[in-house]
Order: structure tokens, then sequence, then C-alpha cells
């Protein structure tokens, strides 16, 4: 140990031990000699003598400094020194291959921060791989992500083996009215099992207990870390009494910073009971559920179990259960969604453009490579091995590698908050996203490939042609001009791949913003109001809340309409109820409709446009006979060509025989209520005030949480929520607003994925465009300068400069055209991962493979031209004198 | 060109093989007669062993910075009898230990090694 530490440290330490070896063995010699002289020899032949006893005093020396230092690793650094010396004189190689490095690693590196922050870093839930959330699969509407009814999951809790825990939470917007101003915040009932599925223990204090679930019991809540701190300070607070709609809850826990169940938003949690009414309601979709899979079991397994509940259930209860199944979806997909598979094609496309990068230095380093050849064979010629020279070739590209990559992670770190400012507020991590000690060993791996991939074909090249040496330079040449050619048909391949997907996404987000979403998002801003059930009960009081509030709010200074829904466009909330056309057959199974619970005004302030009959008015109240207005999609799927206008369809989501029936008053146009790129659904409107004719609390709970919309008549709308706040308070001094947003920023965030991709497409395509480019015009001025005497010869015979100019056009142009070729088929075979992205464009769109590869010959006959040119300008006289 | 190669490894198993007495044959001099220079410690070995151990005197070298590597010596710049500047080794207390372990295992494989082959004479 002692030895290997002591040599280690002497690596690359020549010292005065090495000056005390010469004396020391000139001593030796001396005294050796001297005692050859005693013995009668004369003293040249003493001296002679002397060395032959020692054993050469040269080899000695050599034995002496392999003992003292560790071989392999003085060799590395000498050939670091060497490496540093070359790469330092021929600056303009170091320069465009560390920058082409970095460039590519940082891009890499941001990249596998946001990717580990969102695919990797494990959820902060214990064994967060046993976590499922369910769904209710409305199977005849093919909408797999339903709310759950509280009957079907306890049947399926009561009923399944494989699963270890389950629980339903059902999200709630109320008002916390106690230890400050009124605030809106975002209560998760949560019923028996939430502990053991989540498997979280509170920061302070204690989760529920059972007895605490049952209806009836003292009413207690956790509350989450970031309202501790903010409402409360962070101070003691177990046994402290919230108000929730004026209710008094015991606060009985703090659940930790990173617990977020099942949003980020969630502020509080409390009990929910389940009472014999819920085990038989099988039709009020309200609840979220979570289950937690059985140790050893995979969620596959318990997919397949509760499936085959579900189809238990349909059985059973065929009235309630007959179209519906489950949809089971590992926790971590469910909650990044569609993030995934943009993350995966961006990753895979940085990969790309990092094979592109590694492939064009790789090309450098050859033609540099056999510009040496000349050194080369000097060193092989004074007897260094040729696995010695490939392993100094090797180091100094892991020396170029190792340079690109230090920068590059430099760039990405600078360029954090940028990948901070870029990411949406949706956009759920829950770890920073951020350079750390796993993306550093990230990019350092990278660097290591990255060195090896474009060092190893140029270092064995180099080292094969410095054996066949000087004497068939130009052979060699030839084959270093064809392993050129190959390398710039990888990267033209790889750049049309990279292109084609930006074209692809490109043409995909053109499409979609091109759509209309069905509504005017500029000038309009949304907030949410949630009215306490204690103070708006079953009288007109929440009638009289909106009445007096829309009063005030369409009499504002800058509001051109003022009106209200349950669910917004793009918020990601729908609800859907069956419906009836009165006097047509009953369908089976019935069709159904997103239905919308507005205010008057609502349509107006959307700008929604009236195709037919009227929008809501004042005069539409719960005395007045029931209305309702349909959209385009209802019209045509219920109606089909005839006059919808006078028609009755029945109202609040009744079937024959329990029906109420209301008349279409009017017909607005379709809403792309899921973002521009879903078609619209058939949509039915229903007054607010009107709605107490159907019984059951779920409508009258959601009248109690509107979405207010207004539209300014000019200017940022955000400037009008002041105004309405100081309105709401006018009218209910202790009533929040929460959740203000613009329509404009709801549609942009819509479009965010699409964006952000075709944005990231276009900065790869375009920069493995460039480092192809660089790549063909690299190849054919080496080509030129490679067959200078060639080209020399032939326009000495009298060929045309342009035939000449010809030849190297068409010589340089194969490379290229076999990559557009092969890249071509690359991207049709790639299609199908990026089909995910694409809207209204095939992922083997002719038109835009075409217009690539176009584009990309183009690009090439342009990089190429330069030295053709060069090329027909030779000077027959002066090149043919050089040798 | 492959007898050469032959004759090549041959001569390393054989200082392979060298090595490790020649370190026993180092420390057990310095333990004798004390601090001494590396042309000293060559001429001892000589003197003692005769006729029998050929020593390439250029291996002592390595073979003192080894040992001075593990511990077991230690060495610094002397003057010589006839007043030359020369680098004096000596042991440790370490080199101490282990001469007397070394010793010792020597002792024992050698006589085992005398037993076997006076048996099957």
């Amino acid at each position: 140990m002692r030895e290997w530490f002591m040599r280690v440290l002497s690596v690359g330490r020549r010292g005065a031990r090495d000056a005390d070896l010469d004396e020391e063995l000139r001593f030796h010699v001396d005294e050796l000699t001297r005692q050859f002289e005693r013995q009668g020899l004369a003293h040249d032949r003493a001296s002679a003598a002397a060395v032959r006893e020692l054993g050469g005093v040269d080899h000695t020396k050599q034995a002496w400094r392999d003992q003292r230092t560790w071989l392999p690793l003085e060799e590395l650094l000498q050939d670091m020194r060497y490496g540093v010396r070359l790469l330092r004189r021929s600056k303009g190689l170091t320069v465009a291959a560390t920058l082409m490095l970095a460039a590519t690693v940082a891009a890499t590196t941001a990249l596998f921060t946001v990717v580990d922050a969102v695919l990797l870093a494990p959820l902060p839930y214990a064994h967060a791989e046993q976590l499922a959330v369910l769904f209710e699969d409305y199977l005849t509407q093919h909408a797999p992500n339903v709310s759950v009814t509280p009957g079907n999951f306890l049947e399926w809790r009561s009923r399944a083996r494989t699963i270890a825990a389950m629980t339903a939470i059902d999200q709630r917007q109320q008002n916390l009215t106690s230890d400050g101003d009124p605030l809106q915040v975002n209560v998760g009932a949560v019923t028996r099992g939430f502990a053991a599925t989540v498997g979280t223990q509170p920061v302070t204090g204690r989760l529920f207990t059972d007895p605490e679930f049952e209806p009836g019991s003292e009413r207690v809540a956790l509350i989450s870390h970031a309202l501790w701190t903010t409402r409360y300070g962070g101070g003691a607070i177990e046994g402290r009494t919230l108000r929730l709609d004026e209710v008094p809850y015991t606060i009985v826990g703090v659940m930790p910073a990173s617990f977020m169940f099942p949003t980020p938003q969630q502020e509080i949690w409390v009990p929910l009971p389940m009472t014999a009414a819920d085990r038989e309601n099988r039709t009020g979709h309200t609840l979220m559920a979570v289950a937690r899979v059985r140790d050893h079991l995979t969620i596959d397994a318990a997919r397949r179990e509760l499936q085959g509940i579900a189809e238990l259930l349909r059985r059973e209860f065929p009235a309630s259960n007959r179209e519906w199944g489950i949809t089971v979806t590992p926790a971590r997909d469910a909650m990044i969604g569609q993030t995934t598979s943009v993350l995966t094609v961006m990753m895979g496309a940085v990969a790309l453009l990092l094979v592109v990068a590694c492939a064009n230095v790789a090309g450098l380093l050859l033609t540099h490579g056999v510009g040496r050849s000349r050194e080369l064979a000097v060193r092989t010629a004074l007897g260094a091995s040729r696995l010695r020279i490939v392993r100094q070739l090797l180091t100094e590209s892991l020396l170029l590698s190792g340079a690109g990559a230090s920068m590059g992670v430099a760039g990405a770190w600078l360029a954090q908050p940028l990948l901070d400012a870029l990411r949406p507020q949706g956009f759920l991590t829950w770890k920073p996203v951020a350079i750390d000690v796993r993306a550093l060993v990230f990019s350092a791996a990278t660097a290591l490939a990255c060195g090896v991939l474009f060092g190893t074909a140029p270092a064995i090249a180099a080292s094969r042609a410095n054996i066949a040496a000087t004497a068939s330079e130009r052979a060699s040449g030839r084959r270093t001009s064809r392993l050129r050619q190959a390398l710039v048909a990888l990267e033209v391949a790889l750049a049309v791949v990279l292109v084609a997907g930006a074209a692809l996404v490109g043409r995909t987000l053109r499409h979609i913003t091109a759509i209309d979403p069905g509504f005017q998002p500029e000038s309009v801003v949304a907030m949410t109001v949630s009215l306490p059930p204690t103070r708006y009960g079953a009288d007109r009081s929440v009638d009289q809340f909106y009445r007096a509030l829309f009063e005030r709010l369409r009499a504002l200074p800058g509001v051109r309409a003022a009106g209200a829904v349950q669910a917004l466009p793009l918020s990601g909330n729908t609800s859907v109820r069956p419906y009836h056309v009165q006097g047509t057959p009953p369908a089976d199974p019935p069709a159904v409709a997103h239905y919308r619970i507005v205010i008057p005004g609502y349509v107006e302030a959307m700008a929604i446009p009236l195709r037919a009959g009227r929008t809501f008015t004042d005069g539409d109240t719960a005395a007045a006979p029931l209305v309702v207005m349909i959209n385009e999609t209802l019209r045509r799927q219920a109606w089909g060509q005839a006059n919808p206008i006078g028609s009755r369809i029945s109202f609040g989501g009744g079937l024959p025989p329990n029906v109420t029936y209301a008349e279409v008053v009017g017909v607005v146009g379709d809403v792309r209520h899921f973002g521009p790129a879903v078609p619209p659904p058939a949509e039915m409107y229903w007054p607010a005030e009107q709605i107490d004719a159907i019984p059951g609390e779920t409508l009258r709970r959601m009248r109690r949480n509107l979405t207010l919309v207004a539209s300014a008549q000019s200017g940022d709308p955000l400037a009008l929520v002041g105004s309405i706040r100081d309105a709401v308070r006018s009218v209910d001094a202790s009533q929040p607003i929460a959740n203000v947003r613009t329509l404009t920023s709801l549609l942009s965030a819509s479009l965010w994925l699409s964006r952000a991709a075709a944005w990231l497409l276009s900065v790869f395509g375009g920069a493995a465009l460039v480092l192809a480019s660089l790549g063909i015009f690299g190849a054919a001025s080496y080509a030129v300068a490679q067959r200078r005497r060639e080209l020399a010869v032939r326009l000495a015979l009298g060929a045309e400069p342009r035939a000449v100019a010809r030849l190297v056009l068409a010589g340089a142009l194969t490379g290229a055209l076999a990559g557009i070729a092969a890249g071509i088929a690359l991207a049709a075979a790639l299609g199908r991962s990026v089909s995910s992205l694409l809207v209204g464009v095939a992922p083997s769109d002719p038109a835009t493979l075409v217009g690539v590869s176009a584009a990309v010959a183009v690009v090439a006959a342009i990089a190429t031209w330069v030295p053709a040119r060069r090329a027909a300008r030779i000077d027959p006289m002066q090149a043919l004198r050089i040798d | 060109m492959w007898y050469m190669l032959n004759t090549d490894m041959s001569a390393t198993e054989k200082t392979d093989i060298l090595r490790g007495t020649l370190d026993l044959l180092v420390m057990k001099t310095l333990d004798v007669l004390g601090p001494l220079h590396g042309y000293g410690i060559a001429q001892r070995i000589q003197q003692v062993s005769g006729a029998m151990l050929s020593l390439n005197q250029g291996t002592l070298y390595p073979a003192l910075l080894r040992l001075e590597q593990r511990g077991w010596i230690q060495s610094r710049i002397g003057t010589s009898d006839n007043n030359r500047r020369a680098r004096f080794y000596a042991l440790t207390a370490a080199g101490r230990r282990q001469l007397r372990q070394e010793t010792e295992d020597w002792v024992r494989v050698s006589g085992v090694i005398n037993r076997i082959l006076k048996a099957t004479e």
C-alpha cells in the first residue's frame, strides 16, 4: 500500500532524487573503477568493466525510474501534457471541436436535469411504484378517466385482493376564514385507508384515526407544510382550530413539504365519512381513487383483478354500471401525463445531435491525424508501439471531450434560470430542476462516451496509416477520405432525421395555432369563487349573491361582459350527463353531452358566437320556463339537419321516464374545451338559477363553485381583477376570489408542450444541419487538398475547370446524398416515436420528407461549392511544382 | 526473432526470483553493518556470497528505492570514506521487524525444501 502511495505521489515529479541518482551511480562506477584498477586493469578498461558490472548506467536509471513511479499513470500524464501542448498548437481544431462539444453537452445536460426531475426521480411517497390511480372508464363514450362514484369505490375496495390499501379523495374548494384574511383553499376529503395508501407520516402531529372516519365524529384536519408556514408561521399547531366555510375543525398535524396528494396545490385534508347512502351511490362521479398494490404484486396484476371486478359490477348493477369499466394507471404516469412522450423525444433528439457533433469532431481529428502521419511515423520508428500511439491519440480526444464537457456543464449551469423560466406553472416536478451530482455524473459519462466515440476511429486510422508510413501516404489519404465521407453521410442522415422531426412538429404547431378555439381568449380574465354551503344553503341566497355581484361587475368601467361557468374551457374540468330529445326513441346506450352551468353573460364574455336563437338573460329565473342552449356538435349529433330551436331536451341529465324537459332556445358555436388539438365535445348549457328543478346536491355544489369570467373593453384584463375583488367583497365581505388567470395564459399553457417541442427540435435540427454542412465542407476541402496533384494534371492536360469542379462536387455530394437517403429511411422508421406529438400531420408525411431532403441537399451543395471552386482555380504549374 | 523473445522472458523470470532474495540480502547487510551506501552494499553482498551469487549491481538501486518506498529503509546524504558525497541507507524499525519476519520465513521454507529434496533422493 505504502509503496503504491509513494509511487503515485511521485508521478510527474522529476526532482532532486533523479539528480542524486546520477551522482550515486557515478560514485558507484568510480569506486568500482578504482577497485578494478587496484586489480591491475588500465583506467579505461577498468571503467568499462565497472559499467558492465553495474549492468549499464542508463539501464539502471530506467529500472530505477520505473520503480520510482507508476508507469501507466506516468505515461498517461505524459500523453496529457503532450496532448495539451499539441491542442494548443492547433488552435483552430481545438476551438472548433471544443465549442461543438460544449454546445451539445450543454443541451444534453440541461435536458437531462429536466428528464431526471420528471421521469427518473422517485415520487415523494414510500414505495411509489406500488401506487396506482383509479378512474372509471366510460366505455361507450371512450372516456377512460372519469371520476369515481362512492358506491363503486367501496365495491372495489371490499373485493380487491391484490390491493393493500385504497383511498378516495373528494377535492373541494372551500374558504378558510380563521386566522387572517378569507382564503380559498384546496381541501381534500379523504376516506379511510388514506394513511396506509400514502405511507407518509406528518412532520408534526398525527394522521387520522379510524373513529374519525365515522359519520358525525369530531371534525379534524391535517394541513400542508406551505399553509402551516405562511398562515401559522410554522409555530405550535396541534389542537388549534381552523374554520372551513364557517365549520370548525381541529388541526391534528402538518404533512411534509414534499407531500402533494393528489396535487401540489392541496392545502388541507379532512376525513371523508362514507355513509349508507354513499354505498348505494353509483351515479355521482365525484371522487379520485388511489390504490396501493400489495407487496410483490405488480400494477398489471391489480389491473387484471380490478377489471374483472368492474365486469362483475356491470352484471350486478346494470342500471348504473352497464357502460362503466375501470382504468388503472401507475401514479407516475397519471401525474406527469403527456410530458413523458415529449421528454423522451427530446432526449432522443439531443442524443442524435450529440452523435452528429461527435462525427464532426471525428472528421476533424481524422484529417488532423493524417496531417500528423510523419510525426507518428517518427514515433513508431523510435519504438512506440501501435497500442501506445492509439492510446496517446485517445488521450487527446478525451482531453478535447473533457474540455468541451466542462464548458458545456458550465453553460448548462448558467442556463439554469432560463430552464426554470421556460417551465410552465402546471409542470409537475417533485425534485428541483437543477444540475446536481447525478447531472454531473451523467455529463461526465457523456463526455467519456463522446471522447471514445469520436476518438477511436481516427486513432486507429492514424496508427494504421503510420505503419504504411509516408511511402503510401496517398493510399492512406484515400482511405481517410472514404472514412470522412462515411462520417459525413452519418451526420447528414441524422440531420435529416432531426430537421424532419422539427418540420413535423412545426407543422403540428402551425396547424394547432390556426385552429379557432371557439372563443376569444384575448381580454378575458377568469377566477373562482367558493360559496360556503352554511351561508348559501337551500334558499335563493346563491342566486341573490350572483345577481348582486354581476349587477356590479357589468357596471364596472372597462368590463365589456361578465358571466360565470362551472367548467371553464382548458381548465381540465368537465361534467357529463345523458340527454334525451323529447319525441325521439330512447337511444341505447343513451347519448351524452357535456354540460355547462352558466350565469347569463358567459357566452358574451367569452365571445362564443351565437348561431341561432338567443342566449340566456336575467329573465331565465328559477320561476321562468326551463331553457337550454346547445352547441353545434350537439345540434348535429341530435338533430342532424333539422332546426332544434323550440324542440325540447331533457334538463339536468334525466332520461325517460324520469325526465324534465326544457326548451332549446339557442345554438352557440363549438368550444375546444380540452385544447385546440382535441375536437370539441357536444355541449349543453343550463342557466344556474334553474338547476333547482333537478334533485340532488351535485349540481347545487357546482353552482356554489363557479368560475367568474369577465372580458375587458380594452387592454390587459388583469387590470380588472382589483375592482372585481372589491365588487365580490362588497356583496360578501368574507368571500375571497382565487385562481386568477387569463384565458390567453390558459391557451398558451395548453400549447406549451407542442411549442416547446417545436422550439427544441428546431434548435436541434438547425444545429445538426450547421454541423453537417461544416462536415461536408471539411470533407470536400480535404478531398480537394488530397487530389490537388491529380486535379492539376487534369487541368494541365486540358480539362475544363468547370468539369474539374463538377468532379469534386460529385465526389463530395456522394456522401451527402447517401446520408439523405439513409436519413429519409431512418426518419420514416422513427416516425412512430414522435406521432404522439403530432396533430394534423402524418409522421411519414411525404411532402415534409421531400421538402426536408431537398433543403438538406441544397445546404450540402452550398457547403461543397467553395471547395469545388477552389479546385477549378488550381494553378497547374504551381501545384505540380510543389514536390 | 523468436529466440530473443524467449531469452528475454527467461531473464525476467530470473530477476523476479532474485528480487525477493535481493531485498532480504540488502536488509541483512544493513542490519549487520549499519548505514551504508549502494556501492558498499554491493561489495558486501558479493564478498560474503563469493562466486556463488552473481549480482547485477544495477538492480540494487531499484531495490533500494522499493525498500525505501515501503518504509523499511531510509536514506540520507552523507560523506564516504574518500570524502565524496554519497547516499547512505539505514534500516528502520519497521525494516528490522520485516527482516526478522522474512528471515524466519526463509529459514522455514528452505528447511522444508531441503527436507523434500532429501526425501526424494
